[in-house]
């Protein structure tokens, strides 16, 4: 059996991991368990179970993702969008001119400090679709702080001819971490420069996450994301996807007791993920928190080597 | 000029005028943002106070302004924001720090390189030397401590001295929201739910105590640099060549005479320490130990230096034998009725208050202005008139008080009540005395 599984894990590293996730890390890793809610073997074969489950995307994936994102989502609604303003024109010249138009009067900008992974992708998202630097900014270079009655602190666009602002992600988890960055400010943005747009989108989108996103402190319907994870995406719960058809021996229940126990030697609070994210996913340039840290945790008290990486080094 | 009709009203009637500077000063438009609001301090002055005093022109030529008590720099803020040099002194290297940081008119795009550059280099970073906090497990989740720890190795590896400065207030700032601390209270207690609060209350203690357990500080350092990022822009807009302070002694009674002017300052703006009420030490304790200012161990030692202390040392046992004003020797004769060692820590209060008091006397332009603010307060059930204490203190030395100002402020209300003997100081005294020519 778990041959088995180490023969499915050697596979899915040369074809679907892109080779980034050598063996001796998996080995390593699997090392952590050492029998501590179950036998150690049977640990060890649960391990290896979840991480064939685990969502993992390689370099190319990725850069793919990123140019179906911009395609699907920004270019092509919008080319239609003008289309339709224009009489249906079949001019495509006359469409492409309008459509640099609009883009060049779009910004995009990153949601969260700089170290999280929407920033770095943000910059692959540039490369891949060939969009010039001019059109990305950060919170504070877009926008001015103002103060009014010695109170409040507001934000207007420092550029006027600025039409819209697009916020990116790579992916929206509890929602907690876009609501903390921009629900202070949008409001008065949006209070300030009322003909402004203001979008998001993100390559993964937690059904609670794009509930959040959609509200209308934040985007008010205009967020989206590239794939949605309902809640079955949540690997331990009873409707968990990740699961389904999982061999006789397999048990739920002990799984989550194993992703548990050792989860909260790292991360007391927060064993199955930030904000109980539950989610089996992770990309090459990082891992969510949002994913069980018994997966990604490099910690500093307990040792423990950790089989997917977060705020890797930009590639 | 309103200080003028200000002073006719004083001269005819002696007694003090009735103001409220907010309203006074409601042309304060963006003056209480600026950088004012950069980190929290205890007992903060009302910068509209500052503001007030300091575009006066009570004093013509040279322009300094002198704070020796300057705290967290209101009055150094306003002063320089309005074009002058400020001067100042404070025990507490927190307070230092925080003063020449809102004082400095940083390049903003340094400063948003540099927060790039030290976040993601925290998020890389796996170790870091650990940093001796008092009371650290009752205050973070281990989690958090070590990601604190992380971030500031980060900070201090970054190489410039003068934007590492920015960080380091930014980054105790963070320390102290991602802390179990009660955010309300100045000195650090637990955040709790109580019987006594209202329902909605409880539920937002809880819903801050859940953020908290699960808080990442380098996203909530991240949220502050931004935050502070846009404080300095606005302050630059002001005055974009607005001079950083200079750092004239760690001690009010002793001032160094080789960084203020041989002719003396033309005007002194300060807000001593309160009588026995006020917690400066222990209120920033957690600031200290983090940025290394001062370690758990030495808090204590470091408290027997600030005028003002919660505790009275045994080795600092020099209690002078020195005679107060007789109303205030009979105040400590009922206090230590009830309490020997508030009687003792009032009466040495007092009596460096005055050393405080002539040192910038001293240090005092002839013809120019003292401005104190000061409230009262409460010591075992007697009212402590450090106002009257401080008049007659002046008088002594030559000075004549031109104005005397009062203010019903509850801003300063930074107090806790569990200390019993120590009450709620309600109004606040601004008292303007002129030095002799
Ligand atoms: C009322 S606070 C000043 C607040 C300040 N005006 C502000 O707005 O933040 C009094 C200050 O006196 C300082 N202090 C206490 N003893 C001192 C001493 N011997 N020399 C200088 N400063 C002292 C305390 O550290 C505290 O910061």
């Amino acid at each position: 059996m778990r041959t088995d599984l180490e023969s499915a894990i050697q596979t899915l590293r040369r074809h679907a991991w892109d080779d980034e996730i050598q063996w001796p890390q998996v080995e390593r890793w699997l090392n952590n368990f050492q029998g501590e809610v179950v036998d150690r073997e049977d640990e060890q074969l649960y391990a290896l179970y979840a991480l064939t489950r685990f969502m993992y995307f390689g370099r190319s994936l990725v850069r793919e993702m990123l140019r179906s994102l911009y395609r699907d989502h920004f270019e092509a609604p919008m080319k239609q969008r003008l289309r339709r303003a224009n009489n249906n024109t079949r001019d495509v010249q006359l469409l492409e001119n309008l459509y640099q138009n609009e883009l060049h009067t779009t910004r995009f900008l990153g949601v969260g400090n700089p170290a999280e992974s929407g920033a770095h992708l943000l910059y692959y998202f540039r490369q891949e679709n060939h969009l010039p630097k001019n059109l990305f900014a950060d919170l504070s270079s877009a926008f001015e702080p103002q103060a009014r009655n010695g109170q409040t602190v507001g934000f207007v666009p420092r550029d006027k001819k600025v039409k819209r602002y697009v916020f990116f992600d790579d992916l929206v988890g509890s929602g907690t971490q876009v609501s903390q960055y921009l629900s202070g400010c949008l409001p008065s943005i949006r209070a300030e420069a009322p003909n402004v747009e203001l979008a998001y989108m993100c390559l993964f989108g937690t059904k609670k996450g794009m509930e959040r996103a959609n509200e209308a402190d934040l985007f008010d319907g205009r967020a989206q994301c590239l794939f949605f994870l309902d809640d079955s995406y949540k690997a331990f719960e009873k409707s968990s996807r990740y699961f389904q058809s999982s061999p006789t021996w397999f048990s739920l229940d002990i799984m989550r007791r194993i992703a548990e126990h050792y989860g909260a030697k790292l991360w007391a609070n927060d064993p199955l993920g930030y904000r109980d994210g539950q989610l089996l996913l992770s990309f090459s340039h990082n891992t969510p928190d949002n994913a069980p840290p018994i997966f990604w945790d490099e910690n500093f008290y307990v040792q423990w080597a950790p089989v997917f990486l977060r705020y890797s080094k930009i590639y | 000029m309103l200080i003028e009709e200000f002073k006719r009203i004083y001269s005819r009637d002696r007694v003090p005028v009735q103001v409220d500077f907010r309203k006074l000063v409601s042309w304060l438009k963006v003056g209480d943002q600026l950088t004012h609001q950069i980190h929290p301090y205890p007992a903060k002055l009302l910068p509209h106070i500052a503001h007030f005093f300091v575009h006066c022109n009570m004093h013509g030529g040279e322009k300094y302004v002198l704070d020796p008590f300057c705290g967290s720099g209101t009055v150094a803020l306003e002063a320089s924001l309005a074009g002058h040099n400020a001067l100042v002194a404070d025990a507490n290297p927190l307070a230092i720090l925080l003063t020449r940081v809102k004082t400095t008119p940083y390049n903003l795009e340094q400063l948003r390189e540099a927060t790039k550059r030290i976040v993601e280099r925290a998020a890389r970073l796996r170790t870091a030397p650990e940093i001796l906090v008092v009371n650290s497990e009752k205050w973070y989740a281990q989690d958090v401590k070590r990601r604190l720890e992380i971030l500031l190795r980060s900070i201090k590896e970054y190489d410039d001295a003068e934007i590492k400065e920015f960080f380091l207030v930014c980054f105790s700032a963070t320390a102290r929201k991602v802390s179990r601390i009660d955010p309300a209270i100045a000195v650090p207690v637990m955040l709790r739910t109580k019987d006594a609060f209202s329902e909605q209350q409880n539920l937002r203690i809880l819903e801050r105590l859940a953020w908290v357990e699960a808080a990442r500080p380098l996203d909530e350092f991240f949220r502050i640099c931004h935050a502070n990022i846009s404080r300095v822009e606005a302050a630059n807009k002001v005055n974009p060549g607005r001079k950083v302070v200079n750092v004239v002694s760690n001690d009010a009674r002793s001032l160094s005479s080789d960084k203020i002017p041989p002719a003396g300052v033309p005007l002194v703006i300060t807000s001593p320490p309160y009588g026995t009420a006020q917690k400066y030490v222990r209120s920033s304790s957690l600031s200290l130990n983090w940025l290394e200012l001062v370690p758990p161990h030495r808090l204590a030692e470091f408290e027997g230096h600030s005028i003002g202390r919660e505790h009275s040392p045994a080795y600092r046992n020099e209690i002078s034998a020195q005679a107060l004003p007789s109303a205030y020797e009979s105040l400590l004769v009922e206090v230590s009725r009830t309490n020997i060692l508030r009687a003792h820590i009032t009466r040495q209060y007092l009596l460096e208050l005055k050393v405080a008091l002539k040192e910038m006397h001293s240090k005092c332009a002839p013809g120019g202005r003292i401005v104190i603010v000061i409230g009262n307060n409460e010591v075992c059930g007697h009212t402590l008139f450090t106002n009257e204490y401080i008049s007659q203190a002046m008088e002594d030395l030559g000075c004549q008080d031109e104005l005397v100002l009062v203010d019903q402020i509850k801003s300063r209300g930074l107090l806790t009540k569990r200390n019993k003997t120590a009450s709620v100081i309600a109004k606040e005294f601004i008292m303007v005395f002129k030095k002799a020519k």
